[in-house]
């Protein structure tokens, strides 16, 4: 699940571009400073289009400052929105731990071992993520549904996405009351829709090696037989991209247009296409 | 009722593969869209809906044998002879469902359309699950509902709205549909010059000189 969902960069004005950085940048200091300098290191695009759309919804003000970076070893500008950060580094670590569960649940031998030494690690930063009691069990729930639909073999593959849509659907709406919570819910939804289908046809040749579950697999039999249904696959995952920016412009609504928006709208207009199309060719190239 | 294989030109014993393909072929022949204007567009229009109900046909009787259900359509089958007093309900409960939609009741709409029995489901029944489905962002199904819809009924303009809106983002997204939005010098003067030709119809004259 990393690193679908960023936007197409030329396509970005230069200020937009920069705030994509500084959000960025800001996400990654604050995760390092409150949950564990670790997390850093698995930081990735989706949890800043998570992000982003939080920092869109509440309309936090761009407060961007020259920080300096020791991994760059230079000052970078660095935007600082605590409230956003802290809701996405929290449920980045919830997740966190409890896909290390799963893996370790899954896995045998000596790997199972070495895995199990390396839970006390997820469980504190799990452990720090404190306040969000909610949001631990609607992960945890949705995770245990998603297992359960994986070990019967579901074949249905809005049944599969739509429990892991649901998590980033809960992470995205956390706390927003009204017409902002339906918008983010239904973001969220969609961003999490997209991320799980995606990912799934990315790994369809490992999958398909190592017999481990996937739901195109499932579906339609063969990595080769999923490729030949490519068109439908492509059309079912763009209509997530399509359903978010249909729902995310219902914000602009009442607003206007911020530089956000802007970013958010390359995302779901250009950049998720431009994922899945690298994402087709190289399951094409694997053929 | 005639023999849904005949209507295709198959083999009762052809696969699925192959009614798809026959049905595809004569779906596109018979296609409203290359009738428009013709003398002959009623008969194509009840010729496609007879290949649209046989094909239907084929693929409920294959689902519901797969699925051990070969009984369940034989003994719905008597029951589709109600008559308009069934329709009168149905009618009924498609507004009930219409309204439950609007005020983002899915889950209930969805349970009021699953009780309706499978020989009665027509286009609008499709057309409102795919409306479900969508709100549910369940899009693959939502996706083949609402095709469906449109297959049964392909002249319904909101059945076909529906399926398109899948299909568009945002209109307040700066990326779609940049060139659609955009209003060139040339729409102007194209613009300016029918409403000239308008008023000048009308008695009145927009542009004096031409």
């Amino acid at each position: 699940m990393f690193g679908y969902i960023r936007p197409v960069q030329g396509e970005l004005l230069v200020k937009e571009y920069e705030l994509y950085r500084a959000v960025y940048c800001g996400l990654c200091r604050y995760g390092g400073k409150r949950i564990s300098h670790f997390t850093r290191f698995f930081l990735n695009y989706d949890f800043v289009a998570l992000a982003l759309l939080r920092l869109a919804l509440t309309d936090e003000k761009p407060n961007v400052e020259k920080k300096y970076c020791p991994y760059h070893l230079k000052k970078k500008n660095t935007l600082r929105a605590d409230n956003a950060y802290d809701l996405t580094c929290s449920a980045f670590a919830i997740l966190l731990y409890y896909k290390a569960l799963d893996d370790i649940r899954d896995s045998k031998g000596v790997k199972r071992f070495v895995k199990k030494l390396t839970l006390p690690f997820f469980k504190r930063i799990k452990n720090r993520a404190s306040g969000y009691g909610e949001l631990e069990n609607s992960i945890r729930e949705g995770l245990a549904k998603l297992d359960e639909l994986e070990r019967a073999k579901e074949a249905r593959l809005d049944a599969v996405a739509d429990c892991f849509a649901k998590i980033t659907q809960d992470i995205a709406s956390f706390g927003l009351e009204g017409s902002k919570k339906l918008i983010a819910s239904q973001c969220g939804y969609h961003i999490g829709r997209y991320i799980y289908l995606i990912d799934a046809y990315d790994d369809i040749y490992d999958d398909e090696k190592s017999g481990s579950y996937n739901p195109f697999l499932v579906k339609y039999g063969t990595a080769e037989a999923v490729l030949k249904h490519a068109d439908e696959i492509k059309t079912t995952i763009i209509d997530s991209l399509n359903a978010f920016s249909s729902v995310y412009g219902l914000h602009t609504v009442e607003d206007g247009v911020t530089a956000y928006d802007q970013i958010l709208f390359n995302i779901s207009e250009l950049g998720g296409r431009a994922a899945l199309d690298k994402v087709h060719a190289r399951s094409e190239n694997r053929r | 009722m005639t023999d849904p294989y005949k209507v295709l030109g198959v083999s009762p014993t052809a696969s699925d593969e192959e009614i798809k393909q026959a049905y595809r072929k004569l779906a596109k022949q018979y296609h409203p869209d290359n009738y428009v204007n013709n003398p002959l567009a009623d008969l194509a229009a009840q010729k496609m809906k007879e290949i649209n109900e046989a094909y239907d046909t084929i693929m409920r009787q294959r689902a519901n044998a797969s699925n051990g259900y070969s009984g369940y359509s034989g003994s719905n089958t008597g029951y589709s002879g109600g008559g308009s007093g069934s329709d009168a309900y149905t009618g009924n409960v498609y507004l009930r469902i219409r309204q439950l939609i609007a005020t983002r009741r899915a889950a209930e709409a969805e349970i009021l359309l699953l009780r309706i029995p499978e020989n009665q489901r027509n286009a609008e029944w499709h057309f409102l699950m795919g409306h479900v489905l969508y709100q549910k962002g369940w899009l693959f199904d939502a996706r083949n509902e609402m095709e469906t819809a449109c297959r049964l009924d392909p002249y319904n303009a909101e059945y076909r709205a529906g399926l398109d809106s899948l299909n568009t983002g945002s209109a307040y997204s700066p990326y779609s549909g940049r060139q659609a939005q955009s209003c060139s010098g040339c729409d102007i003067c194209a613009g300016l010059c029918i409403a000239d030709t308008c008023c000048e119809c009308m008695g009145g004259d927009l542009i004096s000189c031409c």
